[in-house]
């Protein structure tokens, strides 16, 4: 077995949370490691091409899905330094405070162990480090905090239609709170609307970690190391405390790794899974599972991609991924009749021909000539939005482990999902408005696609008891001191945002109390 | 078309990120589509699989032929599952994927046998339609393999990406491809 150097603090994972971390301790002092499962990848390898960009996706088979809907997850997670992060989109909304305090307020759901209030200076901060396009005084949904540092995306023809749509409606439009750089900041270059966000953004104006955290990191000393895919957090023999992490190489290799400080910022389904995995005599049930809680509550978001086909040139091939812009007319948790729950809207998405958000795959039962014909008319007249739900936490959506196991002896995870009535009813509306919304823009045809699944949360919140939650509101396991979880396991609500955003603030108010208070951690 | 703005220029220009496209056939690659206009041999697909799965993906996207499906397929299920670039590596199929692929093409030849006395390469243009038709609504009657849906779904995707998804599928669509680095233009068969 390979034997390292102690270090200060390891992390688990290189991407949202991993790179805030990173960042924030090594900036404090500490001596940081980062072990990344996937290669070390850099700017210039970030081909634009929606073919290459399925290497930033996971393929390696390690969940085993089982439950009524898929929660998509070699498509939501990533691969190589900056995780999934790498080919996010950037829509960075923020929750809103009736998110935070779900149970207490309608009696459905979680609540947080901190308010809406608690995080804000947060989001605040990572807006500011990181750069965020839009205008608060348009988004009329938007919680208090800041104003945007830069001004809103470039809007084409392609979300000027689609307004036009909701105002016939009655709803409203605002541009899209998104962090892609609308004009040069802190020294990274403004976006030139070429709708790559997907295949990562090599600019630096999209806010990967490899432009924001990362550099942060490594400037003070942090390491990376890639190509390594942990296997189990180790303990001292009385089972108190963490010593390391255990590791395989690329070459299958095994290693330790000893740290005072191990921080699992693995997502969603790895984090759960290397607990469970960890089981010791002294934690017969997985590393901080004394609830029971582990691998409970996962969400995704259920979402829907709606399309348009109009007469005239949209220019959908200008602009980011993410979008144009924005609405959150039925963001009130007992807006939507016969549901619980948020709905957002993510409108005029740049468009490529192919992948599986692209034009052809849009309607997948048309081949032939007839194929040939609908992606000339696609390319120059297709409008397309997204339609995200929320979910709300159910115990039985759960990581497991399998009894199928990895190349190195250990279970895969087995994930059952399956979205509740709740879910369904929003997203079941969302089509009908979606297509509504089209039509009322003046589309000579519209349709919906099937349900989506859009990122992932839970698996091992956060909340105020040992009993009824794996961390505390630092995200700080309740079982052992110096484990720590980062990144959107630690969720207990799902809200109906894309959930990067909230990640860097709950990473930040996390990293900056460890540092604060080290030697309670260590 | 775009006229490409100012500042894209300037950008490509400062970062020197378009790559040359000369460079990779110059280091012995190949394109999917120069593969297949030289034949070149595949590396896991058999002889069978390749007609059948080329017969197949220029029935659905008509070009694909010639423009190397078969050797785009062929040469991403010699890659790690990681670093694949086939869309089915979203849907959690458990690699390897030419698992997948070959139990496709036996369940295609098997119901177009079954129903027609001859394998799907063989038939006449109408009943190639009809047997498409039929695993578009997923359920044709007799077929035992993988979901045939998916099969198509996979099959559609993969010949997409080499007609539609590169710089040249984009040129034919009249969409500009506003690069920031080109991929590079070939896959290896050596």
């Amino acid at each position: 077995m390979g034997e390292h150097d102690k270090v200060d603090a390891v992390i688990v994972g290189s991407g949202a949370a991993g790179s805030v971390y990173a960042a924030i301790l090594a900036e404090g002092g500490k001596d940081v490691l980062v072990l990344e499962k996937g290669p070390a990848r850099k700017l210039t390898d970030l081909y634009s091409s929606q073919i290459w960009a399925r290497r930033l996706k996971w393929g390696t088979p390690h969940v085993v899905e089982k439950g009524r809907n898929s929660i998509w997850f070699n498509f939501n997670a990533g691969q190589g330094f900056g995780g999934a992060a790498m080919h996010h989109y950037g829509v960075w909304p923020r929750y809103h405070p009736e998110d935070f305090r779900e149970k207490t307020l309608y009696g459905k759901g979680l609540d947080w162990p901190f308010s809406y209030d608690v995080l804000r200076p947060f989001y605040d901060k990572v807006q500011r480090d990181v750069g965020i396009s839009g205008d608060a005084r348009q988004e009329k949904w938007r919680p208090a905090g800041e104003a945007y540092p830069l001004p809103p995306v470039r809007v084409t023809e392609h979300g000027k239609t689609i307004a036009k749509g909701f105002e016939a409606m009655g709803m409203q439009t605002s541009p899209i709170p998104i962090a892609v750089l609308s004009e040069p900041y802190k020294g990274r270059e403004a976006c030139i609307w070429d709708g790559w966000c997907d295949a990562g953004c090599p600019t630096g104006a999209l806010a990967n970690p490899l432009v924001t955290y990362l550099p942060r990191a490594t400037d003070r000393g942090a390491k990376m190391r890639a190509g390594c895919r942990v296997t189990r957090v180790l303990t001292d023999p009385a089972g108190k405390k963490a010593t390391g992490v255990e590791y395989y190489d690329d070459k299958g290799k095994r290693h330790f790794q000893p740290a005072d400080m191990v921080i699992l910022a693995a997502f969603a389904v790895e984090n759960p899974r290397i607990l469970l995995n960890s089981a010791t005599d002294k934690h017969p049930n997985g590393l901080a599972n004394s609830s029971g809680l582990v691998g409970k509550y996962l969400m995704s978001h259920p979402a829907v991609s709606v399309y348009g086909l109009f007469d005239h040139d949209m220019e959908n091939y200008i602009g980011a991924t993410g979008g144009q812009l924005f609405n959150q007319d039925h963001f009130g948790k007992n807006n939507t009749p016969g549901a619980f729950g948020s709905r957002q809207w993510e409108i005029g998405l740049a468009l490529k021909p192919n992948d599986l958000l692209g034009i052809a795959m849009s309607r997948p039962e048309i081949y032939g000539r007839e194929l040939d014909k609908f992606m000339k008319q696609g390319v120059r007249g297709m409008g397309s939005m997204v339609g995200v739900c929320e979910e709300l936490p159910e115990m039985e959506n759960r990581v497991e482990l399998s009894s199928q196991k990895d190349k190195y002896g250990f279970p895969l995870a087995r994930v059952i999902h399956s979205t509740g009535q709740d879910g369904n009813a929003l997203l079941q509306q969302s089509m009908k408005e979606g297509v509504a919304i089209f039509k009322a823009a003046g589309a000579r045809e519209s349709w919906h696609g099937p349900q989506g699944g859009q990122h992932l949360m839970g698996g091992a919140i956060m909340g105020e008891t040992a009993e009824l939650s794996v961390t505390d509101e630092n995200s700080r396991t309740h079982d052992m001191p110096n484990l720590v979880i980062g990144g959107p396991s630690v969720f207990p609500t799902s809200s109906c945002v894309n959930s990067t955003f909230t990640i860097h603030a709950v990473a930040m108010k996390s990293a900056e109390h460890i540092l604060k208070n080290w030697s309670e951690y260590s | 078309m775009i006229d490409m703005p100012l500042d894209r220029r300037k950008f490509l220009q400062k970062s020197g990120m378009i790559v040359s496209v000369g460079m990779a056939s110059a280091a012995g690659f190949f394109r999917p589509a120069e593969a297949a206009r030289l034949n070149m041999p595949l590396q896991i697909l058999s002889a069978e699989e390749s007609n059948i799965l080329g017969s197949f993906g220029e029935v659905i996207v008509p070009g694909s032929g010639k423009a190397g499906m078969v050797h785009f397929i062929d040469n991403q299920l010699t890659q790690a599952p990681d670093d694949c670039m086939l869309l089915l590596k979203y849907f959690q199929i458990r690699p390897p994927y030419i698992d997948f692929y070959r139990s496709g093409c036996i369940a295609l030849t098997k119901y177009c046998q079954t129903r027609y006395g001859r394998a799907f390469e063989s038939l006449s243009n109408t009943e190639k339609d009809e047997v498409i038709k039929a695993l578009v609504n997923g359920a044709p009657d007799g077929w035992q393999g993988p979901p045939a849906f998916l099969f198509y779904m996979f099959v559609r995707s993969d010949a997409v990406d080499v007609v539609y998804g590169t710089p040249e599928g984009f040129e034919k669509l009249n969409m500009p491809y506003m690069a920031h680095i080109l991929p590079p233009e070939g896959w290896s068969h050596g």
